[in-house]
């Protein structure tokens, strides 16, 4: 069976500097792969790689296929990317936001008798995201964790089964920190291949099946994320000693839903 | 009355039929009055008739020239995610404008005030016009095989709004002894639509078609470009494809209106933004209902500058600025004094 998402040599130049340098990597459906790595090491550049956002070379495959064979409309609904923020303009709805994901789906005619109906593919989005209240607030005058809440409906409304996170816990208290990594273990139970830029390093480890390091562009590790994010490792790529110590450690309340 | 789509805990909803009746109902309350309204009176015994089919061809090309540079504003406004985006930002009105300058300059001093090719001498400059948009699209188009993005985009058309305007500048200078020239020269930059008969009315019912179809068509795609381009990309938009086509349509509708109405300022940047508020962003509801506030409300003017109490009337790209700039300027105090989202 192939990898969800598959990657070999990939890389980005940005005026003759390599901000992508013959990276490879790859994860399975029911898989998180954490990307890891320093400020400015090119794990934003990677992702949008990854989608074809940025001109790379190199290959990516999603579910055997090439993704540069792929049409636009192909490509978003099999890779969803969930950006760290959206610039949506003011006045859209969290409700329009996630029809959005829709727009791949109604392009494709002969697609459209086989989807489900694009209602139910957003409403069960947005129950899965527990937005289902807010659906008829404005997106722009939601919370930074609310509005990263929408951007994983709108993926998931899309129907990709490889979801793509750019720092997706940047900026977001523990609750709701706690509450996006029970949502990503939800996804692969259900079989859903996850690829995230993380920042901290003690989520990769609890969280992540793989990992891959990445500094100034370059791959130093990829692997189990215990192996990946081994003391060496670390200290190679941020400077820095690992001390084992006893950490605070948090669960969610009965509270949230 | 309570705005539909903001109220209360910032709710958005689809505008109610209320407001859509009611738009309808006031932008063809307009047409009746454009009608109706004038110096002399239509029942003004042995010229109701001639007076009547006046008319009825001014409110047309009014209306059908506000509609399409609302449209065309809706488009812009989503095209550089910039609310207070405005046509005139691509260069093509100032293209069609300098195009249809053109057109006068050869028609009077080359052709001596008649036709050429077959064509009547009155519509050399809505095809001059034309012809001035299509070279700013041409333009555009050019620099967008080059290089992509909005910031591009809209350098280029700065860049090419500057050009032709400094180009329409100079013929007018040029041309100062020629009092009926430069008087004309005016009226096209000042928008006019006094003059308008049966074939300017079909002119820019064609254009206007041209343009508008594919852009209601294109709601879906709008509606999917008010995020960033990158997002706009993984959700199955070919941006580059979209944004082309769109650049054409909104070329088309704007060589249109500045064809037949001349340069009719603010209409493509006040109404879609006016209506937002009561609306909504979705351009399913948007598109149409900016079409036909825009017709209604350049109809109104229109009616204004006819009984301005001058000899002449007022141009009616004067009195849309009149009208336009305040409410464009309390629009930008508002958005600049909206809140910076909470993290």
């Amino acid at each position: 069976m192939p990898n969800a998402l598959r990657a070999e040599q990939l890389s980005v130049h940005w005026d003759q500097r390599a901000a992508v340098d013959a990276v490879s990597l790859h994860v399975d459906y029911g898989q998180l792969l954490a990307i890891a790595g320093p400020n400015a090491a090119g794990k934003s550049t990677l992702l949008k790689a990854l989608l074809g956002l940025v001109p790379s070379s190199g290959t990516v495959s999603v579910a055997g296929a090439q993704l540069s064979q792929l049409s636009a409309a192909e490509r978003a609904r099999t890779l969803a990317y969930i950006p760290q923020r959206s610039a949506t303009m003011p006045g859209v709805s969290v409700l329009d936001v996630v029809s959005q994901a829709r727009y791949a789906h109604r392009t494709q005619r002969a697609r459209l008798g086989a989807a489900p109906s694009h209602a139910s593919a957003v409403a069960s989005a947005l129950e899965h995201a527990e937005l289902s209240q807010l659906a008829e607030r404005a997106f722009d005058t939601l919370s930074g964790g609310e509005q990263r809440r929408v951007l994983i409906a709108r993926a998931l409304a899309t129907g990709a089964r490889v979801l793509l996170f750019d720092e997706p816990t940047a900026g977001l208290d523990i609750a709701q920190v706690l509450r996006f990594f029970r949502l990503t273990e939800r996804l692969r139970a259900e079989g859903h291949a996850l690829i995230s830029v993380l920042h901290d390093l003690g989520d990769v480890r609890r969280h992540a099946d793989t990992a891959l390091l990445l500094d100034a562009g370059r791959c130093v590790q990829f692997g189990s994320a215990a192996s990946v994010l081994s003391s060496e490792h670390i200290a190679r790529v941020y400077g820095v000693h690992v001390h084992e110590s006893v950490a605070l450690d948090f669960s969610l309340e009965g509270r949230w839903p | 009355m309570a705005r539909p789509t903001r109220s209360s805990g910032d709710a958005v909803r689809a505008p109610s039929l209320g407001i859509v009746v009611g738009l309808i109902v006031a932008a063809f309350s307009c047409a009746a009055v454009g009608l109706v309204v004038g110096r002399a009176g239509l029942l003004d015994t042995g010229r109701d008739g001639l007076l009547l089919e006046l008319r009825a061809c001014r409110v047309a090309t009014a209306w059908l020239c506000g509609g399409a540079l609302a449209l065309a504003g809706a488009v812009v406004q989503t095209l550089f995610r910039n609310p207070l985006a405005s046509p005139e930002i691509l260069g093509v009105s100032s293209g069609a404008t300098l195009g249809a300058h053109l057109a006068l300059l050869f028609s009077v001093f080359w052709l001596g005030g008649n036709g050429a090719f077959g064509v009547a001498p009155e519509m050399l400059i809505p095809i001059g016009a034309t012809c001035g948009a299509l070279l700013a699209l041409l333009v555009l188009l050019a620099v967008m095989a080059l290089q992509e993005g909005p910031l591009a985009l809209l350098l280029t058309g700065y860049a090419l709004m500057s050009l032709f305007s400094g180009a329409s500048a100079f013929l007018t200078s040029v041309t100062q002894h020629a009092w009926e020239l430069n008087r004309a020269f005016a009226a096209l930059s000042q928008g006019d639509i006094s003059g308008a008969g049966p074939r300017q009315v079909l002119l820019v019912l064609i254009m206007t078609l041209g343009g508008a179809l594919p852009v209601l068509l294109s709601h879906d795609t709008l509606d999917v470009l008010l995020t960033s381009e990158d997002e706009a990309r993984t959700l199955g938009v070919d941006v580059t494809r979209a944004r082309s086509w769109l650049v054409v349509w909104v070329a088309l509708l704007t060589a249109g209106a500045v064809a037949v109405g001349g340069s009719v300022a603010f209409v493509g940047l006040v109404v879609p933004h006016a209506l937002r508020p009561w609306v909504g962003v979705r351009h399913r509801y948007l598109l149409p209902l900016a079409f036909v506030a825009g017709g209604g409300f350049v109809v109104l003017c229109d009616v204004a500058c006819r009984i301005a109490p001058t000899r002449q009337g007022i141009p009616l790209g004067i009195f849309t600025s009149f009208i336009g700039a305040p409410i464009f300027l309390r629009m930008l105090l508002k958005q600049l004094r909206r809140p910076v989202p909470h993290a």
